[in-house]
């Protein structure tokens, strides 16, 4: 049994004083727990004149001694319960032993020296302790040099040394924890990065197409769930929209759900049956996922022209549909089995007919298993009878009040999952829309001419209107072309053109100086037309000829959007 | 764009069929200042052909108008319907210039 030694000992020579003072300082810098064992271990074999040391660490949830680090014999996990051997006994027993025969000491485990080839002749072992009080693991120390054994200093000199050894080793492991805890925190930082960045969050996302109304929100759960949704005009005609919930937390379920996305979008290119791109996409996602993740999908494509909403459901929460007269129901239909899951299944689609004024509501189920104090989930019957009461008739208005509704019902408690909402709206049917870019000189007018003209045959316009269309476009475009590009180099400007409900709606996209025309004060009309300020007659014309005007400054864009009425756009026709 | 002219009586009758744009408008002031000076002094022009009249149209036919009246002629304009009559009304031009339904209407006002 060793007594109690404090590092400043008078029996301690100077120059062990001074290792000792060199392994202090040593430790002292080390936090990094790998190198400060190593560290350790490397000190007491010099320090002490010894063959080899080993640093036992006590592993709390299984009651063990484990090591990583037995010098010579590589980098091996050894694993022995508290009480087993001498270090076991140490460890239990909390005190210090110097075996002089470790053969004849009936508690000496020759297992390692067989394994090994090494022969243990003398031991000498002591217990780390914490500030605290708790076992942190136990330094043994084998063969003195020369033949010999442990003496009374070399006891005394292990017990100061395992004093601060125990210091460095505590702090080692806090600082571990703490790393470990910041390691997990920017796991989770990444993961909704992920999440965050595949998503469209710009709304209203298509400002120029009068058709569809979009709003989405997403609230990542703290740790990321991999939900996501997705909308793009697949064309003029066609709007494609999803949303997802991928199995899982964290890192994995928003890389599973990045390639999910992608691979659906992807797909929508040549695909306009949800049936197949489920199908193809659960073929893609199910080959070689050895991490056996899957994804519920709702996908829809929406005929902006006929209305018509062809569409899957592979495993999701059924969407609601609340149409105009404010009825509210459910698809709640499934085609098929979550993707990803296993290869060879085979979707189905559903057609259903929107019209305009009918609203698209799709969730995932953070939204519907909320969770309040009491336990209670937020609900399907909750989230229909939401949806049934009157108001909020845009979807920015839908998605809002759903978000507070689940927001104030799980109030005190931790948001579990997360909560992600997408509102559809078809607004108007399409008939036409074409889009085309020009160059700022005056001899583009022509062509667009020559492009509304082709525009309003096509959707048959009347002259009265092509007529106006054509005016419009002289003006802004000659606009365009005297002021707004002071490098006095051409420029491209994008113009659209939609039929939609009983509208014509233009949008003209330069990338001038920011203008905005209708902040312009209408010129005095009783003053001569040749004394007016330049351009300003043609906005004035313009305005006055539309029956909506808006203009927004969008990046370096200007837009103007001009709409004009088809019922009362043409009195000299009748 | 096409301008023709007729001759009534002692008046010179102006067709102008087509759309007076910023795309037509330097070919437009050409016809026209050949036509106010030709020492005609009494000019009708006749709108009933015409698709629309932009900003830079009606700069055109009010540059014709103060040349003519600088040599004590007169512009009357007849047959303004639809969009044209519109933009008429919106600019104030309707009160710059003497506006008859009928060409005869306005050749009788002179």
């Amino acid at each position: 049994m060793l007594g109690t030694v404090s590092s400043n000992d008078v029996e301690l020579q100077l120059q062990d004083l001074v290792a000792l003072l060199d392994v202090s300082k040593a430790l002292s810098r080390e936090s990094d727990l790998d190198k400060l064992l190593h560290l350790i271990t490397g000190k007491v074999t010099e320090v002490l004149g010894a063959d080899r040391s080993t640093l036992f660490l006590y592993d709390e949830s299984t009651d063990e001694l484990w090591s990583k680090i037995a010098e010579r014999l590589g980098e091996k996990e050894i694993r022995f319960p508290i009480g087993v051997g001498i270090a076991g006994t140490v460890a239990k027993t909390r005190t210090g032993e110097n075996i002089t025969d470790p053969y004849g000491d009936p508690r000496f485990n020759p297992a390692f020296d067989k394994q090994t080839g090494f022969h243990s002749r003398s031991i000498l072992c002591v217990p780390l302790v914490g500030v605290t009080g708790k076992l942190l693991g136990v330094i043994q120390v084998l063969n003195k040099s020369g033949g010999g054994t442990f003496g009374r200093k070399d006891e005394t000199l292990l017990e100061a040394f395992a004093s601060h050894a125990a210091v460095a080793l505590e702090r080692a492991k806090l600082t571990e924890i703490a790393m470990q805890k910041q390691r997990i925190d920017e796991g989770l930082k990444l993961a909704r990065a992920i999440q965050m960045s595949m998503l469209p969050t710009s709304f209203p996302p298509f400002p120029d197409r009068q058709a569809v109304g979009i709003t989405a929100a997403i609230k990542p759960a703290r740790e990321v769930g991999g939900d996501f949704y997705d909308f793009d005009y697949l064309d003029q005609e066609h709007l494609y929209f999803c949303i997802g919930d991928v199995s899982g937390k964290g890192i994995p379920a928003s890389l599973f759900m990045a390639v999910t996305k992608t691979v659906l979008k992807s797909r929508t290119t040549e695909d306009r049956s949800t049936a197949s791109i489920i199908t193809y996409v659960n073929e893609a996602l199910s080959k070689d996922n050895d991490s056996s993740m899957f994804v519920t999908l709702f996908v829809g494509i929406l005929n902006v022209t006929s209305g018509d909403l062809t569409y899957t459901n592979a495993g999701h929460n059924g969407p609601y549909v609340r149409r105009r007269d404010g009825l509210v129901e459910r698809l709640d239909e499934c085609h098929g089995p979550l993707v990803g899951a296993m290869p060879g299944m085979v979707y189905r689609e559903e057609c259903l007919s929107i019209a305009p004024g009918d609203l698209l509501i799709l969730y995932t189920d953070g939204v519907t298993e909320a969770m309040n104090s009491k336990g209670e989930l937020f609900s399907e019957a909750r989230l229909f009878e939401l949806l049934g009461a009157p108001g909020a008739t845009s979807t920015e208005a839908v998605v809002h009040r759903t978000v507070t509704a689940v927001e104030t019902f799980e109030q005190g408690t931790e948001q579990a999952d997360d909560i992600t909402l997408l509102a559809l709206q078809f607004l108007a049917r399409t008939t036409l829309f074409e889009e085309f870019t020009v160059r700022s000189r005056l001899s583009e007018l022509a062509v667009v001419n020559d492009r509304v003209e082709a525009f309003g045959k096509q959707s048959e316009l009347p002259s009265a209107v092509l007529s106006k269309l054509k005016l419009i476009f002289d003006e802004v475009m000659s606009n365009l072309v005297s002021y707004a590009y002071p490098d006095d180099t051409e420029h491209d400007i994008k113009v659209q053109l939609e039929v939609t409900g009983h509208r014509v709606v233009v949008t003209i996209a330069d990338d001038g100086v920011p203008f905005n025309p209708l902040s312009v004060a209408p010129p005095d009309t009783a003053t001569p037309l040749m004394e007016r300020e330049p351009g300003g007659l043609g906005i004035h014309l313009v305005r006055n000829l539309v029956d909506e005007a808006a203009y927004e400054r969008r990046g370096d864009r200007n837009i103007l959007t001009l709409g004009i009425r088809l019922e009362s756009a043409a009195p000299s026709e009748i | 764009l096409e301008i023709s002219i007729r001759q009534v009586d002692d008046a010179l009758a102006v067709d102008i069929v087509g759309r007076l744009d910023t795309e037509t408008s330097d070919h437009a002031s050409d016809e026209l200042a050949r036509i106010v000076e030709s020492g005609k002094s009494k000019v009708v022009l006749n709108l009933d052909g015409l698709e629309y009249v932009s900003s830079a149209g009606l700069r055109v036919i009010l540059k014709a108008a103060k040349v003519l009246q600088a040599s004590h002629g007169e512009m009357k304009i007849c047959r303004v319907s639809g969009l044209v009559k519109e933009v008429m009304d919106i600019s104030g031009f309707n009160q710059i210039l003497r506006i008859y339904d009928t060409e005869t209407d306005a050749l009788a006002a002179f």
